[in-house]
């Protein structure tokens, strides 16, 4: 099975444990997470060459997830990493704002791993055909 | 349990029960069942005893702090169920477990608020740990102190309003 390297980011360490927890028992791929408390942790520990998903959550201290997201956004246009908000908000208002901001999946809290699957799946599957594509487009070049 | 030392009339009837519901809501997922709401608690009932207190801020149409308190007996066991796994009551994670508790409540009484046309936001929690937690009623502050009761305990939610 591929592995994803996933970006946790909320100032909730149990949270956290909880996205990972919930990602893993969806059993959508393997993944290798790499965790931020803040928005401001969370833009350092973004590496627009090896991180493949995001997760983030809405209300954190220091730069909130919303901010973070547009400035990953700002700074990183070529790379259309998925962005996935993991939230207690779930007003509609919320929803489209976050969408809006360049987010590509909204989860709201409490979440269980069926409604992450549902949500993160398409992500997922589109990260692992990118990783296909390259892997050919490799192996092509060293063909040719 | 009776309803009278705690409460001021100034919270809207229809806000309290808002609240009453985001509990019920929020705290059906933490713990895998719904709490029983045992009405308005009488201050003397409450509490008075070591354990977590998580504060939290709606503000906008309301201006409202919400304070969950849970007894050491009740947060080891409803922290464990959030979680999935064991968090000692004496760890950092115990903070983490019922601020985000809260930020639940919150999030559920949010969408509650919405639902009866009044817009809010909130704040991030606060959460405190010690060992005779009692709560105080201040006068003139408007509060409601809601009691509930989980099979592995009780625990409450005060809302006080911060202006009038």
């Amino acid at each position: 099975m591929s592995t994803v390297n996933a970006l946790v980011i909320d100032d909730s360490g149990i949270m956290r444990k909880m996205v990972m927890r919930g990602l893993q028992e969806a059993g959508l791929c393997e993944f290798e997470f790499a965790e931020a408390e803040d928005g401001e942790d969370g833009l350092a520990k973004f590496n627009p060459r090896s991180t493949e998903i995001v997760f983030v959550d809405w209300n954190m201290p220091n730069m909130n997830g919303m901010d973070m997201v547009r400035r990953i956004r700002a700074q990183f246009p070529d790379r259309p990493v998925p962005i996935v908000m993991v939230t207690t908000e779930k007003l509609t208002g919320k929803v489209e704002e976050a969408l809006d901001g360049g987010v590509d999946a909204f989860i709201s809290k409490p979440f269980t791993p069926d409604g992450l699957q549902k949500r993160v799946g398409p992500l997922i599957e589109r990260v692992l055909e990118n990783k296909q594509q390259k892997k050919g487009g490799f192996f092509q070049r060293l063909v040719a | 349990m009776s309803a009278n030392t705690s409460t001021t009339d100034a919270i809207n009837p229809d806000h309290v029960q808002c609240v009453a519901d985001a509990v019920g809501s929020a705290m059906s997922w933490v713990a895998g069942e719904e709490p029983k709401f045992d009405g308005e608690a009488a201050v003397a009932e409450a509490l008075r005893c070591e354990g977590v207190v998580a504060c939290i801020s709606l503000v906008g149409d309301v201006d409202w702090s919400l304070v969950l308190s849970i007894p050491r007996a009740t947060a080891s066991v409803l922290a464990g169920r959030f979680a999935g796994f064991d968090i000692p009551y004496d760890s950092p994670d115990m903070g983490d477990a019922v601020g985000e508790m809260a930020n639940l409540v919150a999030g559920e009484a949010k969408v509650s608020l919405d639902g009866i046309g009044l817009s809010t936001e909130i704040s991030l929690p606060q959460v405190f740990r010690g060992d005779i937690i009692e709560v105080l009623k201040l006068p003139h502050v408007p509060s409601k102190l809601l009691a509930f009761e989980c099979t592995c305990g009780p625990l409450w939610v005060a809302i006080a309003q911060s202006s009038a």
